[in-house]
């Protein structure tokens, strides 16, 4: 918080009553959404097509905290355990960090490009992660970084990022990088990736269908693995995001008011693409292209708590994590023992619901 | 009464009629085999009319189909197949071939000049309707259950001349599922999970399958029968809730391009005390026998039963 000084500067044209009580109500939101979290995730790792009671769910997760586990008594749980610590657990923080990643890149980028439809996709960062995926799994590419990245994370990660690269230069002219022309060469850039998906996925022939069902979204199969690659990635993308949304909300007041209060907007710029670029690559290797998070959280929140992305962005992440992890909970239970793709719910949910913010209220708390 | 009367021999007299007809539509007459045209409804629902009867020049659109014109003899008059029509071996040979399963090139197709394409439905039903509006001959095969791949090789060898050929044939498979189920009668039914591909979750069989269908004639239970639709994709803690007592991987290109193999399953975590790892109940099938419509049905059948139940067989 402490180099964000010059932001400071906006709260002291507040009265001070003033900033104090938004300050509150700020808090009051904050543990709000951590407590519906908190909810959320209890009642996912304690549903599931093997039963097991949510007082057995809570006394396995318990036993396996250290210090705190010394306070339960060990029962026999064999199956049950592996099956909430090694399948429910892992899978649950997946849909969470998931949640967070798009959530918050699509707070970022309808920040950046001033437009309440800007999401990871429009920028072509989804399909630039999408055909890294694609390419790994399909043409059974095997690269790793040190051993840490596996090789669809990399992948996602390296083409999500030339997309973005190519698409920031076609679109600049001179010093600056008008928003306009990054979103027309972003949804050119995303036609031209999905072509070269649709051709990997003809040339598979018989994967087919576990690679369409991968386009949508899901969680199926996640191990502790995904997880660990994934959660410290997106946790450092969204520390970042965090620690720039001051200057992030001065660059929206206007960039040349921004400049002259000594913000330099075509860096801050590339440091939220970049970022937001690298959680949404993250989170579409682990889940595939899961739509609508990106879009329709962002707006729910800016309407509930406001513009200022101070409190925006951790609210969206949050509420973010909420929805898919209700999304992913259904996904696995609704028709157990089969399992839907997560996809397929938050599209079902998020496309109605946007139309109809859409058709009520059609500035959406967004300017320009 | 009087009306109840008269209604019980209008029904009577409908049965007679019905199977009268059905008898003299099999009987000599089609045996010798006409020589004008013949029209057939085919799985599409699509009245059919083979113009050149038999048809001496014949493509085939999907590996079953193939299986099928092998089988009733009718391998020379293949002029054309899919890229995925590898059985018997010398189907392999057949030049040209006209596109993959889920691609056909109708262009190659429509050259090649055929009396009779033999289509599938789903996939390919925008294929038959292309053929169609062409003027080509078109039969789609797309059955969904044991008894209709049956009647799809009595359809095949009604509209190709092989009446008898086909009668032999579905005669001899309808004798050996009936031996199995003779002989598994008494047994009780494994729970058996099949498997073929891994990513996005665990796929397997639901009970619209044939595969769930023939799992149960070989007298085991499938796992998830209780899952409505075709395919689906699983999870670990489904599989270990269902408990099955036998594994069988589904062995082809979906399964070896994810790498499943019998270690792979029994490496899984949690999957110790699941009774198939337990007793190492974990075996392979040929996913082509297993998947494909055609007459080796039986074969995929008399393999499950062995697998399922060795004790009975020696």
């Amino acid at each position: 918080m402490g180099e964000n000084k010059e932001a400071g500067t906006m709260s002291m044209h507040d009265e001070e009553t003033g900033y104090f009580k938004r300050f509150k109500r700020w808090k009051m939101i904050i543990i709000f959404l951590v407590l519906a979290l908190v909810l959320t995730i209890a009642f996912a790792v304690a549903v599931g097509p093997f039963q097991i009671s949510p007082l057995e769910t809570w006394r396995i997760i318990i036993k396996n905290i250290p210090f705190l586990g010394s306070l339960v008594n060990d029962g026999s749980s064999g199956v049950e355990e592996v099956i909430i610590l090694q399948f429910r657990l892992p899978r649950t923080i997946a849909a969470m960090t998931v949640g967070v990643a798009l959530a918050v890149a699509g707070v970022v980028l309808q920040g950046l490009f001033r437009n309440p439809m800007a999401e990871p996709y429009l920028l072509g960062i989804s399909s630039g992660a999408a055909l890294g995926v694609a390419i790994a799994i399909g043409l059974g590419i095997r690269l790793s970084f040190l051993g840490i990245l596996d090789s669809m994370q990399l992948m996602a990660f390296i083409i999500a990022l030339a997309t973005v690269f190519v698409v920031y230069n076609v679109a600049r002219t001179g010093p600056r990088v008008p928003m306009l022309t990054v979103l027309l060469a972003g949804i050119a850039m995303t036609s031209f990736l999905s072509a070269i998906i649709s051709l990997i996925m003809i040339t598979l022939g018989e994967s087919l269908h576990a690679l369409i069902f991968w386009l949508f979204g899901t969680f199926s199969g996640i191990k502790w693995s995904d997880v660990t690659i994934s959660l410290p990635l997106i946790t450092f993308g969204l520390f970042t995001i965090l620690v720039f949304s001051r200057q992030f909300n001065i660059m929206l007041l206007g960039e040349d008011e921004a400049q002259q209060l000594g913000v330099d907007t075509e860096r801050l710029k590339k440091i939220m693409l970049i970022f937001a670029t690298l959680i949404t690559a993250t989170a579409v290797s682990i889940s595939g292209t899961i739509g609508f998070v990106g879009l329709v959280i962002p707006h729910i929140v800016r309407i509930l708590v406001g513009p200022d992305h101070r409190i925006l962005i951790p609210s969206s992440a949050l509420a973010g994590a909420i929805i898919l992890v209700l999304c992913d909970t259904l996904a696995r239970i609704i028709i157990q023992p089969a399992e839907l793709p997560v996809g397929v719910l938050t599209a079902f949910f998020g496309a109605p619901f946007f139309l109809y913010l859409l058709r009520k209220k059609k500035g959406l708390g967004m300017r320009g | 009464m009087k009306q109840k009367n008269v209604f019980i021999a209008i029904i009577l007299i409908s049965i007679i009629v019905f199977t009268v007809g059905i008898t003299w539509q099999l009987l000599p007459k089609t045996s010798t085999g006409p020589t004008g045209p013949i029209s057939v409804i085919d799985d599409l629902g699509r009245n059919v009319t083979i113009t050149n009867y038999p048809p001496e020049r014949i493509v085939s659109l999907a590996p079953s189909s193939t299986e099928i014109l092998f089988a009733l003899g009718l391998g020379d008059k293949i002029v054309g197949v899919d890229s995925y029509s590898d059985y018997p071996p010398d189907a392999i040979n057949i030049e040209p071939k006209v596109g993959s399963f889920s691609s056909i090139n109708i262009e190659t197709v429509l050259g090649l000049q055929p009396d009779l394409v033999l289509a599938t439905g789903g996939i390919q039903r925008i294929v038959v309707e292309a053929l169609e509006e062409l003027g080509v001959v078109v039969v789609a095969l797309y059955p969904q259950n044991i008894s209709a791949v049956l009647s799809d090789i009595t359809l095949v060898g009604k509209i190709t001349g092989k009446i008898s050929e086909a009668n032999v044939l579905i005669t001899d498979i309808s004798e050996r599922i009936q031996d199995i189920a003779d002989i598994t009668q008494d047994a009780l039914r494994p729970r058996v999970y099949i498997e073929y591909f891994f990513n996005g979750g665990y796929w397997s069989y639901g009970s619209a399958s044939m595969v769930n269908e023939m799992i149960y004639n070989a007298g085991g239970i499938n796992v998830f029968a209780g899952f409505a639709g075709d395919y689906m994709s699983t999870s670990d803690e489904a599989i270990i809730n269902a408990d099955p007592e036998v594994i069988i991987i589904s062995q082809g290109a979906m399964a070896e391009s994810c790498g499943l193999t019998i270690d792979v399953i029994k490496g899984r975590m949690g999957w110790g005390d699941v009774s198939a790892v337990e007793n190492d109940r974990i075996y392979e099938i040929d996913e082509a026998m297993l998947v494909r419509p055609g007459p080796r049905i039986v074969d995929a059948i008399e393999t499950l039963a062995y697998l399922i139940h060795p004790e009975l067989f020696s």
